[in-house]
Formats: structure tokens, sequence, C-alpha cells
């Protein structure tokens, strides 16, 4: 489970302390067990249905907005860092 | 004038019209309260700040104009910041308002302040806000449900009059029944979902709390319209929810189903059974037939829900990379880009959001999606078939709202399954796309309120909130002011 857990980490871009790994680790056993019951279960005589209806397929055309978006974030939020690449330190 | 906190919206729409009282008199008045007894409840991560502008008299013919209305901080405002309860989005000030925001600030309406959640909605008691919990007004030892804890309490507490929530699996109906007010979920695309923070957006509903069910039809005259900025919204744009509210004609004689596997007493408490067999009683007294019907598949529900829902949560939260939102601003430009999403995403997300994205990883990760994913998609096409079915022999449905009453701050916080089994009885109206109420049902001995759901086919959302205008016209068992709440309004000085 852990080495599982690790792998899964690695692709949800998460990390965890080692204080937590033992503890994550046994409930998210436990939740593997409890959604396992949904392969008991297997029904594939039923296609997948599509996410969206066919009806509902053809896509409005793109509008602008009514209004324009306001309240960008304040300068201050990020000038350091746009500073730091300006000075070539990466 | 204190005694104007418990009123329901429609009723003190009535006094504002007869000049009794000024909206603006009444949302000072609601301020101060909702200060005063926000310390014992905590229902708002933010609240309003006094000197707000009062409502466009323009509007004035608005469904609720002058109400004041609170908002779950999962919806985005342009005056408040909007964290989703979750640290990662700390201080995030949105660059608009969320459509269902926006058509209640149109209207007239005040905003009291956003409320608290489980974090991005994942959760069923509001203890995994990343701020704090907040405590059932009935009892503040015990949880007020989620994940719109905050709405519910704030509307249970007198610190709002009305609230918007949102139900991703019973997070409007769930803290509805266990504060003892009615929790509405509309169809799926009723209510815009633009604006509303992702979670698992084939099961996202923007729902509402109220005292009564009228209120619930104002809000819906209010909210639930056509909007095309949300792809999947189907909202008819001339319905008139009041009038169908009070179509009595609509549920003359009208069928009623019981589900027979949500009143197992191995899953729901001999309290709750109790009170939904009054409500059966209620039912057959107001000229309604019941029925006992079967659900096919009960137990696939929740193990279904929880592959579908962590499985787009963890498609939606990718977005949290310290880069387009939320924290990671200035970043640590020694690092790469890898550690850098790592260094904000793993602090930035609580255990329950960080185990629900893990999940939704694993089932969607290569040589298992079949096995989960993909057979949660035929589970629910199944459910969404049976439920279809069922509405074949019968006009609504009734169940419990919630297998217990409200549990115990952290009795369940550690163990995730214990937690997720509350949800048995709501799930399946959104895995259903189907709209669903849950109304107050009397008190258990022990003096916490029970909830009571009816879930009615999709679209008939009118129909149903006639059903339950019927019901709690003749239950006698509505929204009533906790003893906690109605001790600190009496020693209240305005």
């Amino acid at each position: 489970m852990k080495e599982l857990l690790d792998h899964l980490c690695q692709l949800a871009r998460l990390e965890l302390s080692p204080g937590e790994r033992e503890e994550f680790a046994r409930k998210f056993s436990d939740l593997v067990g409890f959604v396992d019951a949904i392969k008991e279960l297997r029904d594939e005589s039923r296609e997948i249905p599509l996410q969206v209806p066919k009806e509902r397929m053809d896509t409005a055309p793109d509008e602008p907005r009514e209004e324009p978006c306001k309240g960008e974030l304040p300068r201050s939020y990020r000038a350091g860092h746009i500073g730091d690449l300006e000075e070539g330190e990466v | 004038m204190k005694e104007l906190l418990t009123l329901t919206a429609h009723e003190l729409m009535a006094k504002f019209a007869a000049g009794e009282v000024a909206p603006e008199e009444f949302y000072a008045l609601q301020m101060r309260f909702a200060r005063h007894i926000e310390p014992k409840v905590r229902s708002f991560l933010t609240l309003a700040e006094d000197g707000v502008s009062p409502p466009d008299v323009a509007a004035r013919d608005g469904a609720l104009w002058g109400v004041p209305v609170s908002i779950k901080d999962l919806l985005t405002t342009t005056d408040f910041p909007t964290t989703a309860g979750s640290r990662i989005l700390e201080g995030y000030a949105p660059p608009y308002d969320a459509t269902a925001v926006k058509l209640l600030r149109d209207a007239g309406n005040y905003f009291t302040g956003k409320t608290n959640l489980d974090e991005f909605g994942m959760g069923s008691s509001t203890e995994n806000s990343a701020y704090f919990p907040t405590h059932n007004p009935w009892d503040l030892a015990r949880v007020p449900g989620g994940s719109s804890g905050g709405s519910a309490a704030s509307v249970a507490a007198l610190q709002s009059v009305v609230s918007l929530g949102t139900d991703t699996g019973g997070s409007v109906r769930q803290p509805a029944g266990f504060c003892g007010v009615v929790g509405f979920l509309p169809t799926y695309g009723y209510v815009s979902r633009n604006g509303l923070i992702a979670f698992a957006s084939s099961l996202d509903h923007v729902g509402m709390l109220a005292r009564d069910v009228t209120d619930i039809a104002l809000m819906m005259n209010t909210v639930g319209r056509p909007d095309k900025l949300d792809a999947t919204s189907q909202a008819p744009a001339d319905a008139d929810y009041l009038a169908e509210m009070n179509d009595r004609e609509s549920v003359a004689g009208c069928t009623v189903g019981v589900i027979n596997q949500m009143m197992d007493p191995k899953l729901v408490s001999q309290d709750v059974l109790v009170a939904c067999e009054v409500a059966i009683r209620v039912l057959e007294n107001a000229g309604c037939g019941v029925k006992r019907v079967d659900l096919a598949g009960v137990e696939r529900l929740l193990p279904c829900y929880y592959i579908l829902c962590p499985a787009e949560a963890s498609s939606n939260l990718a977005r949290y990379d310290g880069i387009r939102y939320g924290a990671g601003f200035p970043a640590d430009i020694s690092r790469t880009l890898q550690q850098h999403y790592r260094a904000v995403r793993s602090p930035g997300f609580g255990e329950e959001v960080r185990r629900r994205i893990l999940l939704g990883t694993y089932v969607l990760s290569a040589g298992y999606a079949e096995a989960y994913y993909n057979q949660a998609r035929r589970v629910r096409h199944a459910i969404t078939e049976g439920i279809a079915e069922m509405f074949e022999g019968v006009d609504f449905l009734l169940l419990p709202t919630s297998p217990t009453t409200a549990f115990g701050l952290g009795e369940r916080i550690d163990d995730p399954v214990k937690m997720y089994a509350a949800d048995i009885c709501t799930v399946t109206a959104n895995l259903a796309s189907t709209p669903a109420i849950s109304l107050p049902g009397g008190l258990s001995p022990d003096g916490m309120p029970i909830g009571i759901q009816f879930i009615a086919p999709q679209k008939h959302d009118g129909r149903l909130l006639a059903l339950a205008r019927l019901y709690e016209e003749h239950a006698g068992t509505g929204y009533s002011v906790p003893p906690l709440v109605a001790e600190e309004l009496a020693g209240f000085e305005e």
C-alpha cells in the first residue's frame, strides 16, 4: 500500500509527511476496500453512457462576457516574483 | 423589533411592504445578532462589514428584495474573499460573481457573509474546513452536517434568513436535516454552476436553505434561471415556482413511494424510522396514496458515488498548482516546477481532500479505470434508469434525509468510511440528477431535528415544492428556533 501511495502521490503532485504516512495508508486502504464492492458487481452488458447526452453535444458559440471581469490581483502579490525573473535568476 | 429575526423571508417582505420596517434597518439588526451569536455557532468564514449599501430600489419587485442571504464559500463573490474552506485559496479574490450570486445581487438582496464548509465541499460534518468546525445550533457539541453546515447553521441560528448552498452528494439536504431547516436540491442544470468552485462537475448542484418551502420557491424564482455561462444549464426561462408550489391540483391524490431499503432498521436509527412513519401518516391524511417500493442495488450507491466523485475531484483540483490560483507566490525559484507543485499542493490541501484526490487518481489510473471508474459509470446509469422506472408507478419518493440525527463533533472524523455512510440517503438524487428536498420532520427524544426527504422525477421541481408545501401544512413540524438560539435572542440587546 505504501508503494502504491507513493506512486499516486507522484501522479497527483502531492507529498505525505513521514509522520502521516502510516495513518494515511491505513485509512486509504480502508477506502479502497470500501469502493472495491463495485468490482463484485461487474456488469459489462451495459454500454458506458456518454457524459453529455447526444442532443446536447452541440455547444453554443463563444460570446464575450457582457461585463468585464474586475478585481485583478494586487500587483504587490506577484511583483517580487516578476522582479526575480527579470533579473535572470532562472 | 428583534422578534423579526425569527420570520421567514416572505413574512419579512410583507413587513417591508407595509412599511413596518425598512430593509436596511432589518439588515443592521440581522448583522448585530449574527455577530452576537457567531462565537458560539461559527457559521461564517467571512461576515459582512458595516456600511453595506442598501439594495437597489429599482429591483424592488424582485422575489426576495431586501432579504439578507448568506452564501456558501464555494460560490465566487467579488465583495468577499472566496476560500472554498481551503488554505490553498486563502484570501482569493475572484474577479466575478457566481451567476446565482449575481442574480441575488441584482434582485436587491443583502449578503450577510460567506459560510463555512468542508474543504471544497468534501465532507458531511463541516469538520473538514481548513479553518474551524461549525457547531450545530441545537447542540453545540454536535456537527451541523455538511458540507453546507455553515449555511444551515446560519439559517437555523437566525444569522441570515435564507442561504445559498451547494450539494454534490447531500451537502444541502443533510445539514438542513441536522439543523431543522428546509434544504432544496434542484434538478441538475436548473441553477447555474457558473462561479461554483468545481468539486465533481457531473454531480455538483447549487441548492438553497430556508425556514420554509415558500422561501425556497422565492429563491428558485430568483436563481433558477437559464445561463449561457453554464453549458449544462437547462432551466426553463419562464418558470414560476411560487405559482407551481401553490398549485394543489398538481399533487391532488398523488402517490408517494416509500423506499423499503431506506427504511431498514439495520441502516436507519429508530428515532428516524419513527419520524418517517409519522410522515407517511401525514401524507395519507393529506390525501396522498402511499406505496412501498424497492430500489435495487442500494449496496452499490455509496461505492459508485465514492468512485465517481473523487475521480472528478482529482481532475478538477489539478488546477490548484500554485501558479494560476491561490498560495504559491512569490515562488521559490530554486525549486523545479514539479517541486513547486508539490510544495504548494501538499500543505494547501487538507487530509480529506488529499485522500479523495489520491483515490480519484487511483480509480482513473491505467489498469484500474475499467474496473472502477467505467464500472461506476455503468452503475450510475443503471441507478438512473431504476429511479426513472420507479417513477412510472409513483409520483414521488419518500426516505429519510440521513440515517441518524446529528452526530457529535469529532465522533467520525477519524473514520472516513463511517463518515461516508452518512450519505447513503442523499446520494441517489445526485446520481440520478433529480430534484429533492429535506423538510423538518420533528425532533428526536433527545431534542435533535430529523429530516424527511422527498425526491421527484427530473424537471418536476415545481411539483416537488407543491408536495413539500402540502406536507409542511399538514405535518406541523416546521422550523422552530433552537432553544440555545432563543436564549441568546432573549438576552440580546438591540
